[in-house]
């Protein structure tokens, strides 16, 4: 007991403040625009087109993609860390850890089919 | 003044469960809870335990949940409690053994584990005291004071949620030697609070602080030596 391990949550702590740093980054960008300058002046919300022409162009596909994989990641190293306080016997945390990942990498593809797969509609 | 005291009461040879007993007493202006607990030992019921010494909060004997919160009862005045009823408990998630009496066995394992002491990989001086700056030793300043109470340790939700983990004294006291300029092995002591059981298991709750009756602030310390181990990483 406390003599130190390889697996000891030093690294996934770390990239957890990394990713959270990097998302307040991120969202205020995506609050700036959504609620900013892509309202509607007229109509007072958020329309299709400026939306749809953005998410057209391969750089927004680049960082709305490490939006998601951070948002991903951040969400369930944070789900991980609050099963790591309660969950001590070894097999059910191989357990819920496979399902964690799991649940990471099918947000991951579907988030990531919905983002290229994008066409707008004109 | 007269308050009620309900105190949860225990005997591991007589009780199936804990319940809690009321004590109705008139004290003097300016009593402590302890010195309510006294009067009720001295004059009530002499089998009510609690582990009471030196009535000037430098001991850390007296740690119990007074009203919710985990305090020292000899400095807690039952004016500033402002209720006429007092509730006085053990510290939570240690065993009890008998009434207020804890069993701080798992506190000082933890404690111990960190080594609490000056590593000296090289022979100590025989001509003079291993001296230090009056930088260095102001690193200090709010790591060395604590008193071994538990009251810090025993309101951290990530102790009630992992038994293993080290908690805030531990990790305060580490914290104390990592950062003595006076102190060589830096390296070993943060390779043992680097565990998963260790650092990485403080969530920044700030309970310890509010807890810690000397004022202390075990949470800055864990962020300190999660810093440290970082940058040894990197």
């Amino acid at each position: 007991m406390f003599a130190g391990s390889s697996n000891t949550g030093a690294t996934l702590w770390f990239f957890q403040r990394i990713s959270g740093l990097l998302l307040v980054v991120l969202l205020l960008l995506h609050f700036g625009l959504i609620h900013g300058t892509e309202v509607d002046e007229e109509l007072h919300r958020v329309t299709y087109k400026p939306v749809a022409e953005r998410l057209a162009s391969s750089t927004w596909k680049t960082i709305d993609l490490a939006f998601l994989f951070l948002a991903v990641f951040h969400g369930l190293s944070g789900v991980w860390m609050v099963l790591g306080d309660y969950v001590h016997r070894t097999w059910a945390r191989n357990l819920l850890f496979t399902v964690v990942c799991i649940l990471g990498f099918v947000l991951l593809i579907l988030g990531s089919v919905t983002l290229l797969s994008f066409k707008p509609i004109t | 003044m007269a308050v009620t005291f309900r105190i949860y009461r225990f005997n591991a040879e007589k009780d199936a469960h804990p319940y809690y007993q009321e004590f109705n007493v008139d004290l003097p202006a300016g009593s402590t809870v302890l010195d309510g607990l006294r009067h009720i030992k001295d004059t009530m019921d002499g089998t009510l335990s609690f582990r009471r010494s030196c009535r000037h909060g430098i001991c850390g004997s007296c740690g119990m949940t007074i009203n919710g919160v985990n305090r020292l009862a000899c400095e807690t005045q039952i004016t500033n409690l402002r209720s006429k009823k007092i509730e006085v408990e053990p510290l939570r998630s240690f065993p009890v053994v008998r009434d207020l009496i804890t069993d701080m066995t798992p506190f000082y394992d933890r404690y111990e584990a960190v080594k609490p002491y000056l590593i000296d990989l090289k022979s100590p001086p025989t001509d003079r005291e291993r001296l230090q700056s009056p930088e260095d030793r102001r690193k200090l300043d709010g790591a060395y004071e604590c008193i071994l109470c538990g009251c810090c340790t025993s309101s951290c939700p990530s102790f009630w949620a992992d038994k293993d983990f080290l908690g805030p004294a531990a990790l305060l006291k580490a914290y104390r030697f990592v950062f003595d300029s006076r102190d060589q092995d830096m390296g070993e002591r943060l390779r043992i609070v680097n565990d998963k059981h260790g650092l990485w298991r403080c969530h920044t709750i700030f309970n310890c602080v509010e807890a810690c009756p000397k004022d202390l602030n075990p949470t800055w310390a864990v962020a300190e030596l999660k810093r440290a181990v970082i940058r040894q990483k990197v």
